[in-house]
């Protein structure tokens, strides 16, 4: 399972404990570096002083060496080692301290020594610095030169002599080598601390920077079927969580609406289930317990027909509702013309409306067609305006009307007055069972109705809403997609 | 008993109504929230049956204000809701007993008549007066013990006058626990049914127990005060 945790941790300790192999191998070869040159330079600069001894004199080269200015090359504790080559190799000169043993003949130029390590007497580590002096003399005089001095100055010039010598000078590198170990010893140590350092400061940063989301992982745990209607703060939480936050809690509010839904649906679906099961429970009881009495019989049986007849048309406005909602009803698309199929619908609620008073204002033109499914959206207008004869204000008109908006696309409105209804029913219109009366007195409605026409009108991909604006209207469109089908 | 069933339900009240009388029950229908306390407060109820989804005015409210204006008459919730928050919430509300539809008949009688029990405080449910003894349980009666088979209204009669044994009950109480608003009793009716009742308590040997106050009414005793 991926864990952020430990994908910081490895990444960061990862990160950091790279950085600081390379810096610490950087920094410790620079300072090996500076430290070996200040040793080469110390070791140079004693090679010149050597070096400095040499003179040619009368064409000879002569070594003004005294022991006692110099007495690190006779011996003592910390010796030091040097000998003079002349180029092609041959030995001019060994320090005391080197006895008969030679230094290696490697050198360079003088501005630019060759130094190199190499084992001194008895095993010691030392370095060497081996570069090549010249020597400027005055040659020798085969004349014996002359007396009074004058234009001697070309000719000395002229005389002058030149020798190359090699001089290798070297010494123990106790100290440069203790120099690097302690350095070395020292970046261990102070990596080491560095590490621990860094491994606590990531892990509490990390565990720090994670406290938001494990908070936040605690509370989403603690929300349940039973506690939808919490909510979690985001106020409180860094920015990067907020968003998220609060796309989580309009996720619960639409959940818990789905809950409530939910069980607003099955709590009058049980409603619409028991009260008809304790009528011909009841009814059916109360004649067996007095089988001699007909008329008890009789009601039973009448009731038992008018029970079995509604869970009748209640299973089957649901088996209906099931196949709409599933796609499973088979459209065929025709040209269906609005006006007359309203005024058909009409004619067989006209009865049911002189009842109560209500009279149609038809308004929509002749001659306005919408190719779609004629047998599901007759239904659709049929069952609007069934709602509308049936719960219209008593003496009070139902306007309808319809238009074209394009090629494939229709508005039909239908409005009627509804003084029962509320805003905040218009969200549970479409509910299966839902209805307006609380006591679900009306035996002859199930509530699907409504729920039935929002599935056909999304299957017929129209647009169904509601408004109540002193009246109550639906209305009804499909827009024009362009594909010429409504 | 005289019962006032609050329902919408056409189909279920004239059933309920029916078994009801059948068993010697006076009932009253109202079908909306509204005329049920209407009803309720201008009638002396044994029971009230109360569905809690009910038109104008719901079952609850009318529970509620039942009981804030006193009236402390037994009152059983009949309803399709079935959580235990809505038994718990109704029962809080001052119901004193609470059944779900579909229910069972029987269940329902049974519970109204433990309700009417628990009225008049009959812990016990047989009552003895001198030979007579009623078992309110199984509404059976027996005297010098023989069995008496009574119609359903002369037992209902005999249970009003043993309940208040010793007291005169009157004409017009009697009418109002043994009549509901369907029937019209003519001004004989309750002598004739007091009549009847006193032929089937005469078995041989037995004293008479029901006693004639003129112009007052009938009480049931072993003596005469």
């Amino acid at each position: 399972m991926k864990s952020i945790r430990r994908s910081l941790l490895i990444s960061l300790l990862g990160g950091v404990a790279l950085s600081a192999m390379i810096s610490g191998t950087v920094l410790h070869r620079q300072s090996r570096a500076v430290l070996t040159a200040q040793f080469d330079a110390a070791l140079k600069a004693k090679a010149l002083l050597v070096a400095a001894l040499l003179e040619i004199e009368q064409g000879r080269l002569e070594f003004d060496f005294q022991p006692a200015r110099m007495p690190e090359y006779m011996g003592g504790e910390e010796p030091e080692y040097f000998q003079l080559f002349l180029e092609d190799g041959q030995v001019l000169y060994r320090s005391a301290t080197l006895g008969s043993s030679d230094l290696p003949h490697r050198f360079g130029p003088v501005e630019q020594p060759e130094f190199f390590d190499l084992l001194l007497e008895g095993g010691r580590e030392g370095r060497a610095a081996g570069l090549r002096v010249t020597v400027v003399g005055e040659a020798a005089d085969p004349s014996g030169g002359s007396e009074d001095g004058e234009d001697d100055e070309p000719e000395q010039q002229a005389r002058a002599a030149r020798i190359d010598v090699v001089l290798v000078a070297a010494r123990a590198r106790t100290e440069l080598s203790a120099a690097l170990a302690s350095l070395r010893r020292t970046a261990w140590l102070s990596g080491s601390l560095l590490a621990l350092l860094v491994l606590s400061v990531v892990l509490l940063s990390v565990r720090r920077g994670l406290l938001p989301v494990n908070t936040l992982g605690g509370q989403v745990a603690r929300i349940g079927v039973d506690s939808l209607s919490r909510r979690i703060p985001a106020d409180a939480l860094p920015l990067e969580l907020r968003s998220m936050v609060e796309k989580l809690n309009e996720l619960l509010d639409r959940l818990e609406q789905a809950f409530l839904r939910e069980r607003r649906m099955t709590a009058n679906f049980a409603h619409e289930l028991r009260n008809p099961i304790a009528e011909l429970q009841s009814a059916t009881e109360v004649a067996l317990a007095w089988p001699d009495d007909e008329e008890l019989g009789q009601r039973a049986i009448c009731t038992a027909q008018a029970v079995s007849v509604r869970m009748g048309e209640l299973i089957a406005g649901l088996l209906r509702l099931s196949r709409v909602a599933s796609g499973q009803a088979q459209l065929e698309r025709e040209e269906v013309d609005l006006c007359s199929l309203v005024e058909r619908l009409w004619a067989g609620l006209e009865h049911q409306a002189r009842e109560r008073e209500l009279c149609l204002e038809h308004r929509t033109p002749a001659g306005v067609t919408l190719k779609t499914d004629r047998a599901l959206f007759t239904s659709v207008v049929s069952n609007l305006l069934e709602n509308a004869v049936q719960h219209a204000t008593r003496g009070t008109s139902i306007v309808c009307g319809g238009r074209r908006t394009g090629p494939a696309g229709f508005e039909w409105t239908l409005a009627n007055t509804a003084s029962e209804l509320r805003q905040s029913d218009l969200p549970h219109l479409t509910e299966p069972f839902w209805q307006k009366d609380g006591s679900r007195s009306d035996s002859s409605h199930s509530g699907l109705g409504l729920t039935l026409v929002a599935s056909i009108t999304e299957a017929l991909d129209m647009q169904l809403a509601f408004r109540l604006d002193g009246q109550f209207q639906v209305l009804l469109s499909h827009r024009d997609s362009g594909n010429g089908r409504a | 008993m005289r019962i006032l069933l609050i329902e919408d339900s056409e189909r279920l009240t004239e059933s309920l109504r029916s078994g009801l009388r059948k068993l010697g029950h006076a009932v009253d229908i109202a079908r909306d929230g509204t005329r049920g306390l209407s009803y309720a407060r201008c009638n002396p109820y044994d029971v009230i049956v109360l569905d809690l989804l009910l038109p104008e005015l719901d079952g609850l409210s009318v529970l509620k204000r039942l009981r804030e204006e006193g009236n402390q008459t037994c009152v059983l919730i009949l309803t399709a809701r079935d959580t235990v928050d809505d038994r718990v919430h109704g029962l809080r509300q001052g119901a004193d007993d609470y059944l779900v539809k579909p229910f069972a008949f029987g269940e329902l009688v049974a519970r109204i008549e433990a309700l009417g029990r628990r009225k008049t405080d009959l812990a016990n449910p047989t009552l003895r007066i001198d030979d007579l003894e009623i078992d309110t349980a199984s509404r059976r009666v027996k005297r010098r013990g023989q069995i008496l088979h009574l119609t359903p209204r002369e037992y209902a009669l005999l249970l009003l006058l043993a309940k208040r044994k010793g007291e005169v009950v009157t004409r017009i109480e009697i009418e109002d626990h043994l009549y509901d608003e369907r029937t019209f009793p003519q001004s004989n009716v309750v002598q004739s049914a007091i009549s009847s009742l006193r032929a089937q308590l005469a078995v041989p040997g037995a004293r008479p127990l029901i006693h004639t106050r003129w112009g007052r009414g009938y009480l049931l005793d072993e003596e005469p005060p």
